[in-house]
């Protein structure tokens, strides 16, 4: 069982990393305020981008402001949270795996691998991380279910883990389908679909935050039951 | 070195996490590269440059976080 220090300082580090992705998004949001302001003040702002040999005079960029923040910013914003949440994830596994290599019991390792390994405690992490990464492909609905297998902790909640198959559906609708909504989604997301075939997700500021605040309660859930059990 | 606009020297800001950086106009990169590029310093040259209420064109040179300011301070307090 990993010592419930190492437990807790996976649990600080996802939780610190989540927190300054947000600061990263209302500072940003402020940042492109206070460019608005001073362009509706009257001062005259002109950008020049060296890549694409463009200008964009003030007006154009207040206005192009309001989707970088309503758009660009929330979408790559939700796209880090689940990215901090997917390396908690990892790591919580791995590190639960190592420690109870008895769980690995019927994995199989190579015997060439074996050889090039030093001892049998870079075996079991070798196993663990290969076994983390295998669990991690499944798919979100399954990392739940392959946590509890492995450890019963209560926790997250049948509610909790549906919204985050929604959210991480949102997600994927993102990073590989151009945002546009398709039956991948809608399948993964069931009941709790918020947008229809070839509508486009969007993430709003209540479902950023309650998808934020969603992440941080779960890293936080697993992590205090896991180090009860490890105490 | 100085700034071709205001004839100020140049100076390598350290505030922030990202490391030293510098604050220049446009039109003074190509000259400022070509002084860096002779003495070896890693540098990057940031995308956008910001003209505010007509002034010249600013843009930002970044050093990296493991440069050493002082040293690159000292190239351009002896540039001419």
């Amino acid at each position: 069982m990993p010592k419930s220090d190492d437990i807790m300082a996976l649990r600080d580090r996802a939780l610190r990393d989540l927190a300054d992705a947000h600061d990263y998004y209302v500072d940003t949001r402020a940042a492109w305020q206070i460019v608005r302001s001073t362009i509706q003040a009257g001062r005259v702002v002109k950008v020049k981008n060296a890549a694409t040999d463009r200008e964009t005079t003030g007006i154009n960029l207040a206005a192009k402001s309001r989707g970088y923040v309503a758009r660009e910013l929330a979408e790559a914003t939700f796209q880090q949270f689940h990215s901090i949440f997917e390396v908690f994830i990892l790591q919580f596994i791995r590190s639960w795996l190592a420690s109870n290599p008895q769980s690995l019991a019927k994995k199989e390792i190579s015997i060439e691998t074996l050889l090039e390994l030093p001892d049998l405690e870079s075996a079991i992490l070798h196993v663990s991380d290969k076994e983390a990464d295998r669990v991690l492909r499944l798919g979100p609905a399954d990392w739940f279910v392959s946590l509890d297998k492995l450890v019963k902790l209560g926790c997250p909640t049948l509610s909790e883990v549906n919204q985050f198959i929604e959210a991480r559906a949102s997600r994927d609708v993102l990073v590989h389908n151009g945002g546009v909504v398709g039956k991948v989604y809608t399948a993964k997301a069931g009941l709790l679909a918020r947008f229809s075939l070839g509508q486009r997700i969007q993430i709003g500021e209540t479902y950023h935050r309650a998808t934020w605040e969603l992440l941080r309660k779960v890293v936080a859930d697993i992590s205090n039951a896991a180090a009860t059990k490890a105490a | 070195m100085v700034d071709v606009t205001t004839s100020k020297p140049l100076r390598v800001s350290t505030d922030g996490t990202a490391g030293p950086y510098l604050m220049l106009p446009l039109d003074d990169v190509v000259r400022v590269k070509v002084l860096l590029d002779a003495h070896g310093i890693y540098h990057s040259v940031e995308e956008d440059a910001i003209s505010i209420d007509g002034s010249p064109y600013i843009t930002v040179i970044d050093f990296g976080l493991e440069a050493d300011a002082d040293r690159i301070q000292s190239i351009f307090d002896s540039a001419q």
